[in-house]
């Protein structure tokens, strides 16, 4: 099967991306992920990475780009135990919303190693360069037993070359 | 099945929360963690030291990917089982994770009871040999 992500809409792709985004995780039985909103469009000049700690994660594959998973915490409560846990749930979450909308379109995506990113750092100055035609946002909140830390997801890609089945 | 035998494991994932995570639920006698390792040189390295029955191994990692260690582990450590665990569970990364050498793939997370049967079923394997 030739399988061409640039015969797929944008509407039908934003579509595809909101439904593969799980409304729930148990994380080991440690912590839950729950989503609080839909998924919505912005732009990429409308992100603000001084607004928490952002955790990047490269995407690899038929989209490529990256998910910034901004946390709504100050980087000096950012404990070890903190940044392993949210982390780990990122990698989680992204990791199951690729599967799941491997399952709803056939586009393979991958995802990268996790970076802690720091507000001025250069890959945020570049941003608005990327030639992203896929900006996507939407919000998660993580509970522990003793806290709850609110996470906004941003989808930053392109579609790129088809590939052979 | 000799439920008075203790089995070693081995767990590589450069998640230290994973990690955690994983050595809590085997917290039993029947389970003996002999390392953990957060990346596929870690691994390697611990294996030169000691063998585990089974080796519980992530595909996204630093430097060398799962499936590389997979492919490392059963050319040199031919007795070590392998699970492979990612978040990702595309067809493609599971095909790549069997090929690669893998027993079992289980997509994270996962609960204490598909953990437990993945090994016992790996277990019953090297029981029976």
């Amino acid at each position: 099967m030739n399988l061409d992500v640039s015969n797929i809409g944008k509407s039908q792709l934003n579509q595809s991306i909101h439904y593969s985004y799980p409304t729930e995780i148990d994380i080991y039985g440690q912590a839950v992920l729950k989503r609080n909103t839909n998924l919505d469009s912005l732009k990429t000049s409308q992100f603000n990475p001084a607004l928490g700690v952002n955790i990047i994660f490269s995407l690899n594959g038929e989209l490529s780009g990256n998910v910034i998973c901004q946390m709504d915490i100050d980087q000096d409560n950012f404990s070890f135990e903190k940044q392993a846990l949210t982390t780990e749930s990122m990698n989680i979450l992204i990791g199951q919303m690729l599967t799941n909308f491997e399952k709803e379109t056939g586009l393979l995506i991958t995802i990268g190693n996790p970076s802690l990113v720091k507000q001025d750092h250069s890959f945020f100055a570049s941003l608005e360069n990327h030639p992203h035609n896929i900006n996507l946002k939407t919000d998660y909140s993580l509970f522990t037993l003793e806290s709850k830390i609110d996470c906004s997801l941003f989808l930053f890609a392109q579609k790129v070359t088809p590939r052979e089945i | 099945m000799d439920a008075t035998k203790s089995y070693k494991l081995l767990v590589v994932d450069d998640s230290d929360f994973s990690r955690n995570s994983i050595s809590k639920m085997l917290d039993d006698e029947r389970y003996n963690i002999i390392g953990e390792a957060s990346s596929a040189n870690e691994a390697i390295s611990i294996l030169n030291d000691r063998t585990p029955h089974i080796a519980i191994v992530d595909i996204v990692m630093p430097g060398s990917s799962g499936f590389e260690l997979a492919k490392k582990i059963n050319d040199n450590f031919k007795d070590v089982y392998i699970i492979m665990i990612s978040s990702l569970a595309q067809e493609n990364v599971v095909m790549n994770a069997i090929s690669s050498g893998a027993s079992d793939f289980l997509q994270k997370p996962f609960t204490q009871e598909t953990l437990i049967n993945s090994i016992e079923k790996i277990i019953s394997t090297i029981e029976e040999m």
